[in-house]
């Protein structure tokens, strides 16, 4: 187990005939092997994010009724080529009294904030992470943080109205939403009892559990929450076409919008991973460590295909509610996260800890140092409360809380009267 | 500061900010220009700044002979092209005293309710993007360009497609006209069901559309609104069962009423009178008599005798009256176009007075205004 | 299906020949009648319009089978605002707005034309006012709002102004444009120039010649 924790260089790569003795351990562990790490994870990633441009516009095709990007390169797997080209090439323009400085540094901002996050999170066993900081989950939210500023500065630069007005709200929204993010999340972690990422991973192994079983509401604010964090559909009203045109990077184009595109898809990929991490038990996969030697580098490599596949998952999920819901307005969308989704997580956080406590008394969960055990009962106990007692409890809850809210009434069709009249 | 926003109106407060949703904006249905006084994101005051498609065309109508005439009509409100020709050529045949044979009353009908289908499925698709649904603007759009493809089949061009002749139309059906048509009306029911599943009880839509632009009954008589907006308000008015024209008098169709008069009314009615016009249509191609569809006693010269004429139809967007003023020559001495978008867009200001910035929009979605009806 | 009888009276001429070969046939001016007016005096409306107003209702007709009346300028609100809300066929729509232009009548060349609608009933109605060149009318704001923008349009277009209106000026046109495109003297083809030029920038190009260069 403890081999998974390792975050120095394989043994099979520092034992190897070119490397062995001929460097020095500590400079391949602490210096060579996270560069190489580095500069895979930042290619992969940028070519994750320009295929998602693709897989987002086949996705929204194909939901459509019509066929998407087909005529660059077969089924239009070049279209991402293209698309950069075409951005790298445009002409620079910045608006008549734009504050230079800071409208160039903005993108750039938003653009390190949503890399940074990158370097704790678990894309597979052992060496498949690039640092397992102990507050992984902690850092990660105050660097996303960081990235609203980017967005705060290019609204401003950009001496506009409407991208005043769109980096206004854009803000107000994603840091309403972080609150709902933060508190969702720590359902999950009075089962991992750590902020640490491949530690979270590991928790879920040992329990041979995918948290989303006990935290279902838990996962739900924090899938909706995830999406209102990186405004998107249904919350993206700040860039939305028919009112602001585009809010917040209406004034930039070319290279620069360029960079903003690629922090929003970049952090729409971390919220997933964590989403994945916390709550759908990361690389962990119930069969992997039978089929593979666990430490090996076959273990390693499939523990990244499973984490890529389960974060592919959620980020469908993402594309397919945007072209299947309207959009919130903005007050509605205000409403939305501090009158429900923060209640609901509170009460979650509650409640939680009530039936935990609840389970430790009956004998149920024991806690063992770091780790948590949980008998059979333990699981059946805690995945049916979390059903039955839970969700309905929250639910009732919000209807109180909200009862006077004009949104909460609002009636369904009913059929028309007609007239027949002759 | 704009100047079309001041001329009685108080100056502004510190707090309030005037803010201009211009010519060009992908929102406003054409080139509509609306100036908002703002408070935060409440709207105090609009006004609406129209005339940029002004074409002059009541001028050119006065030089114009009265069969040159009818393909102006096409070009006002260019969704429905067909509804305003029929308005058109009612028109001169009542003042002339016309009788129309029954074929050509039944291809009339059919087509009408077809072209109101596809100002519908316009008026759907554009709605449901400004307020975010983006698939269903497609779905829309793929089922209107089957009614495309039969006017262009028909008439030779989708849009604008001078569709009928004083007197009657100048050609029959053709050969799979029927055919076609049963096609469609086989598979739209089943369209209309994905698009009420997308919309009808989404909880996002019901937020955005309940209860935003609020008129009632009596305010909207008032104000001119006419046609699906004025019975989402609770008024059972409509021109094909108050006054009917050509056959609608032999067929049978319901009339939707709202209750509201709220954006989501307006919306309800209208997918209920897509269905209906439907029925229309079906009903219609099996009652389709044969016969010629010319008058016969149409003359080479058309003269409409000294005295005037005010006649309207139930357009898919509202009652579209035309009111013709005849001195006796082949040229008319005025004709008037009363448009339903412009008394509906009047009513666009006490709709939205006291809602976000946001709801502007969609009250403009649903009051399915075409600028080139407004400015003519 | 096509018959003979489609084969109806073609309205394009006759192209067998070519227009040099057959000389212009003079066509004999048949007399071009008017439609059916037929005096309406009887109807229970008409007859309390006229018990309550007397001569100010000029002419009340029935034209076509659609009922117009002609009334004089100075009881036309009153006589509007009785049938808004005093009337038995309660006129609680106003239809249409509109004015016409008749040169020829040089004492009162403006019809100003009201169409109003009962909408329970079913009624149609027509008030026509004759106005001089510079007269004025009241305006129906107060009694529909409909009438705002009807009038507003009037005034663009005619000229007419309208008293007492809340807001009047012009709709359709900008703002600084002189003329009124629909009089009869306003000529077809004619644009504002000098408006043009000022606000759009748009000078008048020379008719003849070549251009190139000459953009600026």
């Amino acid at each position: 187990m403890l081999n998974y924790l390792a975050l120095s260089a394989p043994k099979w790569l520092s034992d190897s005939p070119i490397l062995h003795n001929r460097i020095d351990p500590d400079v391949l562990d602490y210096f060579l092997w996270p560069l190489t790490q580095i500069v895979v994870l930042l290619v992969v990633v940028l070519t994750l994010v320009a295929y998602l441009t693709l897989a987002e516009r086949k996705v929204s095709a194909w939901i459509q009724a019509r066929l998407g990007p087909n005529r660059v390169g077969p089924l239009g797997l070049l279209q991402p080529l293209a698309d950069g080209l075409k951005l790298l090439i445009k002409e620079d323009l910045i608006p008549l009294n734009a504050d230079k400085i800071v409208f160039a540094i903005a993108p750039i901002i938003s653009l390190v904030a949503a890399f940074v996050a990158l370097a704790v999170i678990p894309w597979g066993a052992a060496w498949g992470m690039i640092s397992n900081i102990d507050i992984g989950l902690l850092f990660i939210f105050s660097v996303s943080s960081v990235g609203v500023l980017g967005i705060i500065l290019g609204g401003w630069a950009s001496n506009s109205k409407y991208s005043l007005l769109g980096a206004l709200r854009s803000s107000a929204q994603m840091v309403s939403y972080e609150v709902a993010i933060g508190l969702a999340l720590i359902g999950g972690l009075m089962f991992t009892k750590t902020l640490a990422l491949q530690d979270m991973v590991l928790a879920q192994a040992r329990l041979h559990i995918w948290i989303i079983v006990f935290q279902p509401l838990a996962f739900l604010i924090y899938l909706i929450s995830g999406i209102a964090e990186t405004n998107r559909a249904p919350f993206d009203l700040p860039e939305a076409e028919s009112e602001l045109v585009a809010g917040f990077h209406t004034e930039y184009s070319g290279f620069r919008f360029s960079l903003f595109f690629i922090a929003e898809y970049t952090n729409i990929v971390i919220v997933s991973a964590v989403g994945v991490t916390v709550f759908l038990g990361g690389w962990y996969l119930p069969g992997l460590s039978y089929i593979f030697e666990p430490g090996s580098a076959l273990f390693v490599l499939s523990s990244i295909a499973v984490f890529a596949a389960k974060t592919l998952v959620l980020l469908y999920v993402f594309f397919w509610l945007r072209w299947s819901v309207p959009r919130y307005r903005y007050d509605q969308l205000m409403e939305l996260g501090w009158k429900w989704l923060i209640p609901a997580a509170l009460a979650n956080i509650l409640l939680t800890a009530i039936l935990f406590v609840i389970a430790q008394q009956l004998g149920l969960i024991v806690s063992n140092g770091n780790f948590l055990e949980i008998t059979k009962l333990g699981y059946v106990f805690l995945i049916g409360t979390a059903f039955i007692i839970t969700i309905p409890i929250t639910w009732i809850m919000l209807g109180q809380i909200n009862q006077r809210s004009r949104d909460f009434n609002l009636y369904e069709a009913k059929p028309l009267p007609m007239n027949r009249k002759k | 500061m704009s100047e079309t926003i001041d001329i009685t109106r108080p100056e502004i407060d510190a707090n309030e900010m005037i803010l201009n949703m211009g010519p060009q904006h992908p929102a406003t249905h054409g080139v509509l220009r609306v100036v908002l006084k703002l408070d935060g994101e409440i709207v105090t005051d609009l006004d609406c700044d129209i005339g940029y498609l002004h074409r002059g065309v009541e001028k050119i109508c006065e030089h114009r002979t009265y069969p040159m005439i009818a393909p102006y009509f096409d070009r006002t409100d260019y969704i429905a092209a067909a509804s305003n020709g029929l308005c058109y050529v009612e028109t001169i045949e009542k003042a002339l005293g016309l009788e129309i044979p029954l074929q050509a009353q039944y291809l009339r009908v059919i087509l009408v309710e077809l072209t109101r289908l596809s100002s519908h499925l316009l008026w759907l698709a554009t709605h449901a993007l400004d307020i975010g649904a983006v698939t269903v603007f497609l779905w829309a759009f793929k089922e209107r360009e089957e009614i495309l493809k039969i006017f262009e089949n028909f008439f030779g061009a989708r849009l604008t497609c001078h569709a009928f002749r004083i007197g009657g139309m100048s050609y029959d059906a053709y050969d799979g006209f029927e055919a076609e048509v049963k096609t469609f009306a086989k598979r739209f029911p089943s369209s209309l069901a994905e698009y009420e599943t997308m919309l009808n009880s989404n909880r996002i839509w019901l937020s955005r559309t309940v209860g935003v632009g609020i008129i009632s009954g009596e305010a909207a008589i008032d104000i001119g609104l006419t046609g699906p907006a004025l019975r989402a308000s609770g008024i059972e008015w409509d021109i094909r069962k108050a006054h009917p024209y050509e056959c609608y008098s032999e067929l049978d169709f319901d009339i939707p009423v709202g209750e509201n008069g709220d954006t989501y009314d307006r919306y309800l009615v209208r997918m209920e009178e897509m269905r209906q016009a439907l029925r229309i249509i079906v009903q219609a191609l099996d009652k389709l008599p044969g016969g010629p569809v010319m008058a016969a006693k149409v003359s080479k010269v058309i003269k409409v005798p000294v005295g005037e004429y005010y006649h309207s139809v139930e357009a898919p967007k509202g009652e579209l009256g035309v009111y013709l003023a005849s001195d006796g020559g082949t040229q008319p001495a005025r004709l008037r176009i009363r448009p339903p978008s412009l008394l509906n867009l009047q009513a666009l200001r006490q709709m939205s007075i006291g809602h976000l910035y946001a709801d502007v929009v969609a009250i403009i979605g649903s009051l399915d205004i075409v600028l080139g009806e407004i400015d003519r | 299906m096509p018959t003979e009888d489609n084969k109806a009276e073609d309205l394009t001429t006759n192209t067998s020949k070519s227009p040099s070969e057959t000389p212009a046939k003079k066509l004999p001016r048949r007399p071009v009648g008017s439609m059916s007016i037929v005096e309406i005096t009887s109807e229970p409306l008409v007859k309390s319009l006229q018990e309550k107003f007397g001569t100010a209702i000029l002419e009340a007709n029935e034209i076509n089978s659609q009922k117009v009346l002609t009334v004089e300028k100075n009881k036309l609100y009153e006589i509007l605002s009785y049938l808004r809300n005093e009337a038995n066929p309660n006129f609680n729509m106003l239809t249409d707005l509109t004015a016409v232009h008749w040169p020829e009548r040089t004492d009162k060349p403006f019809e100003i034309v009201y169409q109003i609608y009962a909408l329970n009933e079913k009624y149609r109605l027509r008030i026509k006012v004759n106005l001089a060149e510079e007269e004025t009318v009241k305006t129906v704001t107060g009694l529909w709002g409909a009438a705002n923008w009807l009038e507003r349009e009037v005034y663009d277009l005619f000229g007419v102004r309208f008293d007492e209106h809340p807001d009047l000026r012009r709709i359709l046109l900008p703002n600084g444009w002189s003329g009124h495109p629909l009089r009869k003297e306003y000529p077809l083809v004619y644009k504002d120039n000098e408006w043009v030029e000022q606000n759009l920038q748009i000078r008048q190009l020379p008719l003849d010649g070549d251009f190139t260069g000459k953009f600026e």
